[in-house]
């Protein structure tokens, strides 16, 4: 029965993520304010737009925000030379990717306190020309705000020591809050060397992760729990290969309780 | 003549009050030798502790603990030593990095090193590694050392901006 409801549990795991479907998004920095300038790159394969060869434009929105109140102003269809600022770079080397930098504040128009998820979707000219699906990202505060998970550094590279944190008052479920002792199941999504992207790898299976002393959350005092890792060491990646982001989940030995699921995103340098 | 006399004795009066002044002011302190800080970079080192900051947590003033955590003893920190030689010119000439076997952000364990100033540096560049900042000079000349590595995004518009660093505390063997 355990062993079914992992199953049908990883294969949650392999759903969530950045809520994207065919296209695939990477922001740099990997995690970003709405002062931040950030560059979306966004693979347009498997939708609308691959091999699409006319001008492309971005369609952004505060996405906590109510429609038309959190639309940029430059959202605008059958978009115009008058939104020339919203129109997108196509990669010269591979033209079903395309770039766009911006700071969100400054281009939405918008406070950054009201920023905590950013949607944006690529477009013709006309919705009929073309579209990828709705991209949805999550926007740092500019204030700290105390999470269940809590990955420190927030921007950190694969070879920088990353430390997950978990707050037990603000678990999710009570089972969670009461544990003692916490191990953390860890999976990771990662960019070969031949440009495939792999996601969601285990570290190890979830059945392992109880006996796997590596794997076991120091308890900092005050339902504060954490796990200290140096990605490039822990998961082994060879030369050239690019770790792109790490999924977490703390639990209990038996695997039986849990608490939300975490992500740290990783910063690629150029 | 009378008005002569008066001056002459004015004068007379000033020079005897300046003459007797002079011994009521101290003389200025002596500014010393200057500081040489490359011969007081040269030499081993023995770190103490390993302070990985979140630079964008500092700049934003978040509270204490999500700014900067104390690492020293996730790995063998505190086996890291650093030796900085100079050469006969008291030149930055070669240096060394023992790591202990913990993760190494100087980038390369030995080589040759040069600043950025020889008589104010601020970087310490260490050949085929990385650049380390000196972040001060407050207890060189008595055996403390700090210094930074830094990781930096560049913007479109070429800034850079921090987002984490490793501080080194170290005292002199």
């Amino acid at each position: 029965m355990r062993a079914i409801k992992n199953i049908v549990f990883l294969l949650i795991i392999l759903c969530i993520g950045r809520p994207v479907l065919s296209q695939q998004v990477t922001t740099s920095p990997a995690v970003f304010t709405a002062e931040d300038e950030v560059t979306f790159t966004i693979d347009v394969t498997g939708t609308d737009l691959e091999g699409y060869t006319a001008e492309v434009w971005i369609w952004t929105w505060v996405a906590n925000l109510p429609e038309p109140e959190g639309d940029a102003p430059t959202n605008v269809n059958p978009a115009t030379d008058d939104q020339s600022a919203a129109l997108v770079t196509r990669n010269s080397e591979n033209p079903n990717v395309y770039t766009f930098t911006m700071v969100p504040t400054a281009f939405l128009g918008k406070d950054p306190a009201d920023f905590i998820e950013l949607g944006i979707i690529l477009k013709g000219r006309d919705w009929g020309d073309g579209q990828t699906s709705n991209i949805l990202l999550p926007v740092q505060p500019l204030i700290f705000v105390p999470t269940e998970n809590r990955n420190f550094p927030v921007k950190f590279t694969q070879d920088d020591i990353v430390t997950l944190n978990y707050d037990q008052s603000l678990a999710s479920n009570a089972a969670v809050a009461s544990q003692d002792e916490l191990y953390v199941y860890l999976f990771y999504t990662v960019r070969r060397v031949d440009g495939t992207v792999d996601t969601d790898i285990p570290y190890t299976a979830w059945d392992n992760v109880g006996s796997s002393e590596e794997l076991k959350a120091t308890d900092q005092g005050n339902g504060w729990f954490s796990l200290s890792i140096l990605p490039t060491d822990l998961f082994e990646l060879e030369a050239g290969e690019q770790l792109i982001r790490i999924g977490y989940i703390f639990r209990n030995a038996a695997g039986d309780v849990e608490g939300s699921i975490g992500e740290a995103f990783v910063t690629i340098l150029n | 003549m009378k008005k002569l006399n008066k001056y002459k004795s004015l004068a007379l009066s000033l020079v005897i009050t300046m003459v007797a002044l002079q011994g009521c002011i101290d003389e200025a302190p002596d500014i010393g030798e200057p500081f040489d800080r490359l011969s007081n970079l040269a030499g081993t080192w023995e770190l103490q502790k390993l302070t990985l900051n979140d630079e964008d947590a500092v700049r934003k003033g978040f509270p204490a603990f999500v700014q900067s955590v104390d690492i020293t003893n996730l790995y063998p920190f505190t086996d890291v030593s650093l030796t900085l030689n100079l050469d006969e010119e008291g030149n930055p000439s070669t240096f060394e990095v023992n790591t202990g076997g913990a993760p190494n952000y100087f980038g390369a364990e030995s080589g040759s090193w040069s600043v950025d100033d020889l008589g104010a540096p601020a970087e310490i560049n260490f050949a085929g590694g990385n650049t380390i900042e000196l972040t001060t000079y407050l207890g060189l000349t008595e055996g403390a050392l700090t210094v930074k590595f830094v990781r930096y995004e560049t913007r479109s518009n070429g800034d850079r901006v921090s987002f984490l660093s490793y501080e080194y505390e170290f005292v002199k063997q």
